[in-house]
């Protein structure tokens, strides 16, 4: 598979959806969901009166000199995000042109990117049925070397279990944050209770559907064994228009599970096709207040 | 079924070939492809909705092939071209367009046109694979159509047929049919009807028109009154063939000049001789009209137009030259013979110039006509073989021959004689037991007739009916059109230049738009002419000028119909059917598309 810390043109794919993000939004994931919190931040924030206990660091003398009470600065504090980025990997992402788990990586790259630049902590979180849970939380654009080795090392390999992956997940993962998960959720158990395991732990979820073509507008006509590359499981079948429209109609509500929970929970939910270059569909996705708001 | 097309044989290998590779691509498209998809469980789920129907395709599927099964096998069959009905035969269509056809039919056409129109409706008939002729009798019976399976360009000669002015020759058209088919009953006869024609000929006759009433000119003659060169006696007959009182009027012109203007009235069915005046035509050829005009029968009109004109030559009596050669005694008879008669110049010839000079008639009194090209009349020939007769006479003789017209040969007695043989390939006309006593020899450059007893033996040079044979002889052997004033319409004309050579520069013209001429040798043929009036034929230097009429009573005779023993729709129809089973099979291939569509869609 592609190595992404070898390949000049995608770094300079990155630079340009990081600074498209910086014209978008400033270049801060979630920016308008930040914690209003006060701290020892550089931004100055409010004032309040001095209460037993304050730091008096903190008193504004000239507000003292002035109205001979003691006033409180106060500052904002600087809120850092843990971005944990959930990677398929089963052996159904390693499907289409270009891969879609290459697609993933490289939307996983540019997320990890961007929050790296804005102080963010970053969490490259593959998995599969088992979830490999050695990752530790990168910060501070230096690490970015380490988001790409991270990636490059993974292949696609096993069968999907999201509630599984998910479960360990998130009793190794205490931190809350954002969760996004990129997946085709080709998960032959139930995805949406993996949904519910994160909302449950008060992770802020995104969910990004990678799919090819072929498997969204299939062009096959005729008699076909289907093998699943998971499983190996097969079926016969006669791909006939109706049939075609049969598996569109199918797939649609296999995806709509996840619109449904969007609007339950209130996460967001977003479909990419790998035909489409990433970069216009993070671009497109960040128009779309994906990820901002 | 007969297969026009491909053989029995072959229509079944291909037939076996095409099932065969049907099936083969049939159970191909079970070989499936292998895919690997991402999530099999959503096809799964796909699938097991749709296998509710996996039953109803699969009888679907079957149905498919077994129609593409009928594609094959139909397309098969059409190879090999399948005829039912019955099988292919020659259809000989036989029209007479002699002038009786020509009658008007009020309010509609001419009989002719009805024929042609069931003509065209048998050819309808007629599958591609039959071949047809087409045989018409007017004047000379004529092949028009040799059978061919080009059924347009026989359609096309039907439509363009034209009615002749002439009398039909249908028992000569039907005998040319016969020459073509073995069986009669493909013979078509399209005809006002004719008497002559055997019913038990099996052909089928199919009769056209009503009896109509008419008049017309069924005779005119002229000939030189031999006493006064340069008057002409003429002879005109004008017959009612009316059920009612007819009137009209009769003008008579020579060269244009009226000579005769006279009312005719005639009782139902009556004969008028009209008898006129002795002519005298100084200039030369005069060309005689006789003319039937302002024409009215009671409650009817005259339906025939052809035969109220009539055209005759006021021509100098002809002199052939006849070479006499004799030695024998009754060789005077012979000569007085020929000598009575005024048409004929004779000329003695000596032994060994009995070689044929051109356009004379030698004849040869107790000597063998020599084997050259000639025309010969051989009285007694002398021969090495001959068998005793004594008191012999004629047990038998064809009278309907032109020589033995008007000849009685019942008191004709060979009291003690011999006679010689008739040549190889001759025709008897006469004998005595199996003793041929006359016959006529044709061959394509000579002709002989000849008696083969010794004339001295019998009785015959002292009987009325020697002078008549002789000039029956010599006159059928000059041809008996050639001493006609008037000749008939429709026929081929002979008209031999006397002393000529090879013709070089010949032309014709008349009031047929057809008429042509050819030169045989000294012999000129005129064919075509089916109009009345004069023709013209100019060879070399030399002009021959013609007048023909229809001048037939049998032709004008419209009062009976013949009843016709046929229809059209008595032929069977034979049904070509390739054409049907290709568009069965694409109909066939239009469900089986359909079926398809429903089964993929489904």
């Amino acid at each position: 598979m592609e190595r992404l810390s070898d390949n000049v043109d995608f770094l300079g794919q990155l630079e340009y959806v990081n600074i498209a993000a910086r014209r978008l939004f400033g270049g801060q994931l979630l920016g308008f969901r930040r914690s209003r919190r006060f701290g020892t931040g550089q931004e100055y924030a409010d004032f309040r009166p001095y209460s037993t206990g304050d730091d008096i660091r903190q008193l504004y003398w000239q507000a003292y000199l002035q109205h001979r009470r003691l006033i409180i600065k106060l500052f904002e504090e600087s809120a850092e995000i843990n971005i944990y980025l959930l990677i398929d990997t089963s052996a159904s992402m390693g499907r289409g042109k270009p891969e879609k788990l290459l697609y993933a990586k490289k939307i996983a790259a540019s997320l990890a990117y961007i929050a790296l630049g804005s102080q963010d902590r970053v969490t490259i979180v593959p998995f599969a049925r088992d979830v490999d849970v050695s990752a530790r939380p990168l910060h501070g654009r230096g690490r970015f070397v380490d988001v790409l080795r991270r990636l490059d090392g993974i292949e696609p390999t096993g069968q999907t279990d999201l509630t599984y992956a998910v479960r360990h997940f998130a009793q190794r993962y205490t931190r809350r944050g954002l969760v996004v998960i990129l997946s085709d959720f080709f998960d032959p158990a139930d995805y949406s209770q993996a949904i519910k395991i994160l909302h449950h732990n008060h992770f802020l979820v995104t969910s990004m559907t990678i799919n090819e073509k072929e498997e969204v507008e299939p062009t096959l006509r005729g008699d076909f064994e289907l093998v699943d590359c998971e499983t190996g499981s097969f079926e016969t079948a006669r791909m006939t228009p109706g049939t075609i429209a049969a598996y569109k109609v199918a797939l649609a509500h296999h995806y709509g599970e996840l619109q449904r929970l969007s609007a339950a929970f209130g996460y967001q939910t977003v479909a990419a096709r790998t035909d489409q270059p990433f970069q216009d569909f993070l671009i497109d996705m960040f128009r779309r207040g994906v990820l901002v708001r | 079924m007969t297969l026009l097309g491909l053989g029995p044989v072959w229509v079944g290998v291909l037939a076996a070939l095409g099932v065969v590779a049907s099936v083969l691509l049939y159970l191909r498209q079970w070989g499936r492809r292998r895919v690997v998809v991402a999530f099999s469980p959503l096809w799964k789920r796909v699938l097991a909705e749709a296998d509710v129907g996996t039953r109803r395709r699969r009888v679907l599927e079957l149905l498919s092939l077994v129609l593409q099964v009928a594609v094959v096998l139909l397309l098969v069959l059409a190879l090999g071209r399948p005829l039912v009905g019955r099988k292919p035969s020659v259809q000989v269509i036989v029209i007479d367009t002699s002038a009786s056809m020509l009658a008007r039919r009020q309010p509609r056409g001419d009989r002719l046109s009805a024929a042609k129109q069931k003509a065209l409706e048998l050819m309808d008939r007629v599958s591609d694979a039959d071949e047809v002729a087409l045989v018409t009798s007017g004047g000379e019976p004529r092949l028009l159509s040799a059978p061919t399976r080009d059924h347009y360009s026989v359609r096309s000669r039907i439509v363009q047929l034209e009615g002749c002015a002439c009398e039909g020759r249908l028992r000569e058209a039907v005998n040319i049919a016969h020459a073509l088919v073995t069986d009669p009953h493909q013979i078509s006869v399209f005809t006002d009807g004719d008497e002559a024609l055997d019913e038990a000929e099996e052909a089928r006759v199919l009769s056209f028109g009503k009896a109509a009433s008419n008049i017309g000119i069924t005779l005119l003659g002229a000939r030189a009154a031999p006493a006064n060169p340069g008057r002409y006696d003429v002879l005109l007959e004008i017959r009612s063939f009316a059920a009612t009182k007819a009137h009209a009027q009769l003008r008579v012109t020579v060269d244009g000049q009226l000579v005769q203007l006279d009312d005719v009235r005639l009782e139902p069915g009556e004969r008028k001789i009209v008898a006129l005046p002795t002519l005298v035509q100084e200039r030369g050829v005069g060309l005689l009209k006789a003319e039937l005009y302002n024409i009215e029968i009671e409650g009817a009109i005259d339906a025939l137009a052809q035969d109220d004109v009539g055209y005759t030559l006021l021509a100098p009596e002809a002199e052939y030259p006849v070479r006499l050669y004799t030695d024998s005694p009754s060789g005077r008879y012979v000569r007085e013979v020929l000598r009575a008669n005024p048409r004929y110049r004779v000329v003695d010839i000596d032994r060994g110039q009995s070689q044929e000079a051109a356009g004379s008639i030698t004849v040869l009194v107790g000597e063998a006509a020599p084997k050259l090209p000639g025309r010969y009349l051989v009285l007694g020939a002398a021969a090495a073989d001959r068998k005793p007769l004594a008191d012999a006479m004629f047990t038998d003789w064809r009278s309907d021959h032109p020589i033995l017209k008007q000849v009685s040969l019942l008191d004709i007695v060979i009291k003690a004689g011999s006679a010689g043989d008739a040549p190889e390939g001759a025709q008897v006309l006469g004998r005595f037991g199996e003793v041929p006593l006359l016959y006529v020899s044709q061959r394509s450059d000579r002709t002989e007739v000849g008696i083969t007893f010794d004339l001295s033996d019998s009785n015959l040079p002292l009987r009325v009916a020697f002078p008549v044979l002789v000039y029956n002889a010599i006159d059928w052997m000059l041809g008996s059109d050639e001493l006609e004033a008037a000749r008939s319409l429709g026929r081929r004309w002979h008209i031999e230049r006397v002393g000529g050579g090879p013709v070089k520069k010949l032309s014709v013209t008349g009031p047929s738009p057809h008429v042509e001429a050819t030169a045989q040798g000294s012999v000129i043929v005129v064919d075509g002419a089916n109009a009345a009036g004069l023709y013209e034929i100019r060879a070399d230097d030399e002009t021959f000028r013609v007048a023909a009429s229809l001048t037939s009573s049998h032709e004008s005779d419209l009062r009976t119909v013949t009843k016709g023993n046929g229809n059209t729709s008595t032929l069977p129809r034979a049904s070509d059917l390739w054409s049907w089973l290709v568009y069965a099979a694409f109909g066939v291939l239009v469900l089986e598309w359909f079926l398809y569509h429903r089964r993929i869609t489904s």
